[in-house]
């Protein structure tokens, strides 16, 4: 962390800052338990590596939608003041009971058949492989939830040199890209060194049905930690 | 006439920065004036993280070991404010503060130094650089 704070503090352009300020918050532990959870999420389709790589692109998409439709909210002039309370005091509030329904629906546990999101919440559950939707949506979502932090780091350091001008307007993208480095390096290592891990259980299908138990109890897990940390630790 | 006016209007003028100013340049022989108060203030929610905590400890300490008599005197202040709790809402919504902040007020004059802090969060010389560095630029 001190590495990256030197190299922040001597940056002379915004585009290194960026790609600092996103590492720092990836490697934060609050986004790094998302990208834990990501990473179990995006990997549940072992038996499929290219899926598993294009699923890691696709999560650091997301991430980049929300970082950089953020920035264009306030860009065009909405209230930075009340958009950051909203996510700073919420984004965390939201995100721990999230986990913890996302890994139910995993297990099946729990069946939500809303209208609109039948097919995600299927797809989200044992049935069928997961969609690239899904995972799209879990980066918007876990960039989000913005953590105290994360939340400095983007609201109070990113967004200014961001929306100082329309040049800037591409910062939220290499800041998105590091958050969401660790995953795309797993989701690589997943699916070009150790893909031979998932080929070897390719035909055992109980494999696959484990792994996405393991995985939703891991969002369980997380949600957890995060409902004892808002409400245990102060 | 005219001359009555323009020393009328430079006697407005100079009293009328000394609110600031003069009390910076006046820091070692008095501590006077009350309308040069400078806050810095602390904006949090309830939870925080560790380097949340760091930066609220060392501002706290940077601002009372730099300014031990202006502390003393209540002219300086440092105050730490929940951005959960109800009533800490109006001075955020005045300041326009909308999450984990450090903020360095002296009169109408306002400077955030959170980016800065946080990079000393851990650092409390640093940190007393930073500090000292923003309440020069308010009263400055």
């Amino acid at each position: 962390m001190e590495f990256l704070k030197n190299i922040l503090e001597n940056s002379q352009y915004s585009v290194v800052t960026a790609l600092i300020l996103g590492l720092m918050t990836a490697i934060s532990p609050c986004p790094l338990a998302t990208n834990i959870s990501a990473i179990g999420f995006i990997s549940r389709d072992i038996d499929e590596r290219k899926r598993v790589f294009v699923n890691g692109l696709i999560y650091t998409l997301g991430r980049a939608i929300s970082y950089t439709g953020l920035a264009l909210i306030i860009y065009f002039g909405a209230s930075q003041m009340n958009i950051s309370r909203l996510f700073q005091g919420w984004g965390e509030k939201i995100l721990a009971p999230l986990l913890v329904i996302i890994g139910l629906l995993m297990l099946d546990v729990l069946k939500i058949k809303f209208p609109s999101f039948a097919g995600l919440t299927e797809k989200i559950g044992n049935e069928g492989k997961g969609s690239y939707w899904s995972t799209l949506l879990l980066g918007i979502v876990f960039a989000l939830a913005f953590c105290p932090y994360s939340g400095v780091l983007y609201f109070a350091m990113l967004i200014p040199i961001t929306v100082a001008s329309v040049s800037g307007l591409y910062l939220p993208i290499v800041f998105a890209l590091a958050t969401g480095l660790p995953v795309i390096i797993f989701a690589w290592l997943l699916a070009y060194s150790v893909g031979s891990v998932g080929r070897l259980y390719n035909h055992i299908k109980m494999f696959e049905l484990w792994f996405r138990r393991v995985v939703a109890v891991l969002f369980i897990g997380v949600g957890l930690y995060y409902l004892i940390r808002l409400f245990v630790v102060n | 006439m005219k001359n009555v006016n323009l020393f009328i209007t430079v006697l407005i003028v100079i009293f009328g920065s000394v609110s600031c100013n003069g009390q910076a340049k006046n820091q070692k022989n008095t501590q006077t004036v009350g309308s040069s108060e400078v806050s810095v203030y602390y904006f949090h929610f309830t939870r925080r993280c560790a380097t949340c905590m760091a930066v609220e400890e060392n501002a706290r300490k940077a601002v009372e070991a730099l300014y031990p008599n202006e502390v003393k005197t209540g002219e300086y202040t440092f105050t730490s404010l929940n951005l959960d709790e109800t009533t800490t809402k109006e001075i955020a919504d005045k300041l326009g503060v909308g999450g984990q902040s450090l903020l360095v007020v002296c009169g109408d004059k306002k400077i955030d130094i959170t980016s800065e802090a946080w990079m000393a969060a851990h650092d409390p010389d640093k940190m007393k650089t930073e500090i000292k560095s923003g309440i020069d630029k308010v009263l400055f």
